[in-house]
């Protein structure tokens, strides 16, 4: 199931509350979220529920292992096979045929390529699974002995299919002491309606209009060139942002608060300053499991940072575009280390925001047509279209057609990229105050549009891809 | 300070239930109504079946096609649907401004790897039981570096009033068109003179020049299919007529299709290069049928259409005759019938010509000059036979896509002297359509398996038309 679906808006989410807050029951609690979880898992991928209790069934007794062995040998190999195993399901189901291939290509073989359904989420689960081995020998979390527990932290529908990457040591503590409240409720249902209009009202939208300026063999000029990778940028930020948004939101509603996973990054000022604001509990994942362990920027901070965005890139996609794209962006945030160690702090500090935005926003632009095609010679192509290397037209009457009919759209589009939010919100709060006596309609009338007109798109439109599944 | 504190929290508490209760409310209510209320079966403003509930069996759930079935129903039977499916057509004329009254509605293609603009087909149809959507676009549509598309194929715009879909046809597919017809001439032009009649889309004289480059230019396209036919093959040239005769109502606004007028002057175009004596229009009794508003309107809801509706007019002919029909799944049943369905309801009013699209129509009429003539058509040809009862003895007019017994066995049955296709220009660089051109030639008719349910008894003149079937 994914989110911005009529029946889980309308039917599984009010039932799922309904029910859950029948009883005071944490047991009870927990087990509904179990049972619902599964539902919402098995509607999309019926067969691979087994998959995902299989992996949550491996890291519980890993993790029992761990905390018998302590100290010993047993601890560490118990890590080493829950890494392997984890990884071997998402190298199995991920990139098998995407090494075949390239065993074909290097080798000169003709393996058959297998074809092998991704199974939804299986990149987000199997990551959660190994911050709880890892911290667990690390000894930073305690030891769940309740499978149940542990099955409800993997299997939570909120973040299971799009993440974020909620880390075992971030809601250990939530899993059997959460306190819900009205509060939170509210706050999370907001929420929840904000990421829905994320995804439906603008990255649908988004990918509507875009489409027919990526399609694999459209004819381009250089304006639609940039206009279609910036609706890419548009709908690829707001589709996962918004799923994030919901997933956070959702959370809240059942009385968890999970880390957040974006924070503006079409601000940020350089490809470090982005990573920081993009999918954070990924960049923070490879950090923390990967980037330090192998000796962050102490011992061989290159070569780690190699290692590192390889993996970020593969991790994004079973395609070279994706792994083309992570190398891309540690080249650039090697390039930003190299200049700080260089060039002095008062040359640095002394470059315009502007430019450096600017410089972050072409990174980012062309770095999403790398992500989008999967086919390099278009990627190249799109790319020389952009600087106007190609010998097409620079303008069509079809893109001044698309930016005038969807003006309005597109200019809040990108408004809403920046914390206008946090701005409006602020003098919001201050008008109640001043006005209202503190009460607050707004919100829920604003929810309420939100529902309609989220629930309007989805009647009327059968598109709604969800770009992040592939992952 | 201790009292107002707890005031304000009173109050943050109020503000919280009052905007969980608003949402519960409104995503509870609206999913009870949304269950309990009868569902629709038909949509008259699309002209389809709607999706029906999915039928349970134990490899439709393993294989998602029952939660996905469950899904589309859900969507596509959803409380209020027609009022949601207009709010959302207007927020998408909300998102903008249409400078020069011009608006695009875009359709939508896989994102990167190609889109299906090779096919004349557009929107996808809303659920999977369509059979007869296009078959996907992988196993179609030729490598991108051939040819490229233009970028909007099939991408609508509507322009004071009047909708025209952009065309981009892919070469290589057009090649594939005259191949099948080439292969009639090979097999039987020695006995039967082959005719091939293109109709050029509306967009090339309906809209501006300033407009024109979001379409490709039409005549250079037809021109190279007409190079590839046999010499033996009359191509017969409408473009310039039509070109001609542009400021006339020779195409509708809100419909895909040409007018009866448009369609008489291809039909004297065709004349003149038999040396066949046309009608007089002028001499023929008029009929109209009033507020019509077709595929096109469905298609994008525009508003500016709503308020520009087209009437359709069509022809008595003189003399007697007599028109015999034959339905999908009965090639063997005669059914006595008319050269016109004048029942038909304004918003299926195209479909006034000989009922809509059978499989077979036999048209005989008073002339006895020994010709006889089999047209091969989509749904353009059904505007045009009615003119041939003046030419010919017998006019057989035969759907490509419907019909089901071999197209070479009838010429022999009827001693046809003349074959003539007409297609539009989308239809001809259509996969679907070549494919059907191709299969029907020796096809031998198959009994469907009796069908488990009583659905099929409904006549084709109205389900056929899904507006999904683009030709």
């Amino acid at each position: 199931m994914v989110f911005a679906d009529l029946i889980f808006l309308f039917i599984f989410l009010p039932v799922n509350l309904l029910l859950y807050y029948q009883t005071d029951n944490r047991r009870f609690r927990n087990m509904i979220l179990i049972a619902f979880s599964m539902f919402f898992y098995a509607w999309g991928e019926p067969i691979w529920v087994a998959l995902l209790i299989f992996s949550a069934t491996i890291d519980y007794i890993h993790g029992l292992i761990i905390e018998r062995h302590r100290g010993q040998l047993q601890a560490k190999l118990a890590v080493v096979s829950s890494l392997v195993l984890n990884l071997g399901i998402l190298a199995i189901f991920k990139y098998t045929p995407f090494l075949c291939e390239n065993l074909n290509a290097i080798f000169g073989l003709n393996l058959p390529i297998p074809r092998i359904a991704l199974p939804i989420g299986i990149s987000f689960y199997t990551f959660q699974t190994i911050s709880y081995t890892v911290d667990a020998y690390r000894g930073k979390v305690e030891i769940q002995h309740s499978f149940w527990d542990f099955l409800m932290y993997v299997s939570l529908y909120f973040q299971l299919v799009a993440g974020p990457i909620v880390r075992y040591a971030d809601v250990s503590e939530e899993i059997s002491n959460r306190k819900e409240n009205i509060a939170d409720i509210s706050n999370g249902m907001t929420r929840f309606c904000i990421g829905l209009s994320k995804k439906v009202l603008v990255a649908n939208t988004a990918g509507k209009i875009a489409a027919p300026y990526l399609a694999q063999d459209a004819a381009l000029t250089v304006a639609g060139a940039w206009f279609g990778i910036l609706l890419y940028a548009l709908q690829i930020f707001y589709d996962f942002s918004g799923y994030s948004d919901m997933a956070i939101g959702l959370g809240q509603m059942f009385g968890f608060h999970f880390l957040e996973n974006f924070n503006y990054p079409y601000i940020a000022k350089s490809a470090t300053d982005f990573w920081r604001r993009w999918h954070m509990s990924l960049g923070s994942f490879f950090r923390d499991y990967l980037y330090i362990p192998l000796g962050g920027s102490r011992i061989h901070p290159y070569r780690n940072l190699l290692i590192v965005w390889f993996a970020t890139g593969l991790w994004h996609g079973a395609s070279w575009n994706f792994i083309l794209w992570g190398l891309y962006f540690g080249f650039f945030i090697a390039l930003e280390k190299l200049a700080k160690k260089a060039l002095p702090q008062q040359v640095i500090a002394a470059i315009p925001a502007a430019v450096k935005h600017i410089y972050l926003l072409l990174l980012a632009l062309f770095g999403w047509v790398l992500f989008c095609f999967t086919d390099l010679s278009r990627a190249v192509y799109v790319m020389r279209t952009m600087l106007g290397l190609s010998s097409v037209s620079l303008y069509d009457v079809g893109v001044a057609i698309d930016v005038s009919n969807n003006l309005f759209w597109l200019l809040a589009a990108l408004l809403f990229c920046m914390p206008v939010w946090r701005v409006l919100y602020l003098q919001y709060e201050r008008f109640c105050e001043q006005y209202c006596a503190g009460y607050d309609v707004v919100t829920p009338l604003l929810n309420v549009m939100i529902l309609l007109f989220c629930t309007a798109s989805l009647v009327g439109q059968s598109y709604n891809p969800f770009l992040y599944y592939r992952f | 300070m201790r009292a107002s504190h707890s005031a304000s929290d009173e109050r943050g508490s109020i503000n919280a239930h009052l905007n969980c209760a608003v949402v519960a409310v409104a995503l509870t209510v609206v999913g009870i109504a949304s269950v309990l209320y009868i569902k629709p079966t038909f949509s008259a403003i699309e002209k389809r079946e709607l999706t029906k509930f999915p039928v349970f069996s134990y490899q439709a759930l393993m294989s998602e096609q029952y939660t996905q079935g469950l899904s589309d129903y859900f969507a596509d039977t959803f409380l209020a649907r027609e009022y949601l499916v207009s709010l959302s057509g207007s927020l998408k004329q909300w998102s903008g401004v249409a400078f020069d009254e011009i608006r695009a509605h875009t359709q939508t293609a896989p994102i990167g790897q190609g889109g299906n603009a090779a096919q004349g087909n557009t929107i996808p149809p809303l659920d999977n039981n369509s059979n007869e959507a296009a078959p996907p676009a992988s196993s179609e549509a030729p490598p991108a570096a051939q040819e490229e598309e233009a970028v909007r194929n099939g991408a609508i715009y509507v322009y004071k009033g009047r909708g025209f879909q952009a065309f981009g046809g892919n070469d290589a597919v057009g090649k594939r068109y005259t191949d099948a017809i080439n292969r009639y001439a090979d097999a039987i032009g020695d006995t039967v003179r082959i005719h091939s009649l293109v109709v050029p889309s509306p967009i090339g004289f309906g809209m501006p020049q300033k407009y024109q480059d979001i379409t490709t230019p039409e005549l250079p396209k037809i021109q190279q299919l007409y190079s590839d036919l046999r010499p033996e093959v009359n191509a017969v040239n409408v473009y310039d007529a039509f070109e001609r005769h542009k400021d006339e109502y020779i195409f509708f606004g809100t419909d895909h299709h040409w007018t009866a007028l448009g369609a008489y002057y291809a039909y004297v175009e065709f004349c003149n290069s038999l040396g066949l004596v046309p009608v007089d229009i002028r001499q023929l009794e008029k009929k109209t049928l009033y507020n019509f508003l077709g595929t096109l309107y469905a298609q994008t809801q525009d508003a500016s259409m709503l308020a520009n509706p087209d009437h359709v007019d069509y022809y008595t002919m003189p003399g007697n005759i007599t028109v015999t029909q034959y339905r999908i799944g009965e090639p063997f049943t005669p059914y006595k019938t008319s050269l016109y369905g004048e029942y038909a309801r304004p918003i299926n009013s195209y479909s006034v010509f000989l009922h809509g699209d059978l499989p077979l129509t036999v048209i005989d009429t008073q002339q006895k000059n020994g010709r006889r003539i089999v047209l091969v058509k989509e749904s353009y040809g059904n505007a045009f036979a009615p003119f041939l009862v003046n030419n010919f003895e017998q006019v057989l007019v035969v759907d490509e896509r419907y019909l089901e017994v071999g197209l070479l066995d009838i010429i022999r049955q009827y001693q046809a002297t003349d074959l003539l296709f007409i297609n539009n220009i989308f239809s001809c660089y259509s996969p679907y359509h070549i494919n059907k051109i191709q299969t029907i030639m020796n096809q031998v008719y198959v009994p469907p398996p009796p069908p488990e349910e009583e659905e099929e008894t409904q006549q084709p003149v109205d389900t056929a038309q899904s507006i999904y079937m683009f030709e």
